[in-house]
């Protein structure tokens, strides 16, 4: 079940839950604090990320 | 504030290692081909063009109340630039409040990528794993 935190919301009013912020945290560590625009190669690889972990960080 | 013996000085530029300072040297730098440093000030309802050099080079904070103006004029995220400011020094006990009621503060780009997360993920909240952590770091080449 997802449990919502409060926070500033999302465009559609729907506020992150915990892991979704654990998530937004790395992803601030990883752009030093400034997250970019999301480009559609950006949600492929992050689709990449998400769905095929193990094949991203193998060789 | 640097104590020396009987005297007490005053850091000439306190915000100078500001992510607040350098971003608007940053964003300053990247409109300057068709938006001057004094334009970029008049828009921000600043009376002297004198105070973007001020916060660029860390001598004067941002005003909490100014941020919405100077995104408008630095053509930025206003929550990004908020919590830039937030995190200037002096105003720690203001952050701690604003977390506290709101929560994290989060840019427009994060929101786009926390909704994308949910939809690639069908919105089954993933949990973040050390092997999560890999592959987003390996995919971002980080």
């Amino acid at each position: 079940m997802r449990k919502q935190v409060a926070g500033f919301v999302l465009p559609s009013d729907d506020p992150p839950t915990e892991i979704e912020l654990a998530w937004m945290t790395f992803l601030r560590i990883i752009f030093d604090g400034e997250v970019p625009d999301l480009t559609l190669e950006h949600v492929q690889r992050l689709r990449m990320a998400l769905l095929h972990p193990d094949s991203c960080t193998q060789g | 504030m640097i104590i020396t013996g009987q005297t007490t000085m005053k850091p000439t530029r306190p915000y100078a290692d500001s992510r607040l300072a350098k971003f608007i040297e940053k964003r300053v730098l990247e409109l300057r081909p068709r938006k001057p440093q004094n334009q970029i000030a008049v828009e921000a309802g600043y009376l002297s063009a004198n105070m973007i050099s001020m916060i660029k080079d860390g001598t004067s904070k941002v005003a909490l109340d100014r941020i919405p103006a100077l995104a408008k004029a630095l053509e930025c995220d206003a929550r990004l630039l908020f919590r830039m400011a937030l995190n200037q020094e002096g105003n720690e006990t203001f952050a701690t409040a604003v977390e506290e009621i709101f929560g994290t503060i989060i840019s427009k780009n994060e929101a786009a990528w926390l909704a994308e997360l949910r939809n690639a993920s069908d919105e089954t909240d993933p949990s973040l794993t050390s092997r999560g952590r890999a592959a987003l770091r390996s995919v971002f080449n980080k």
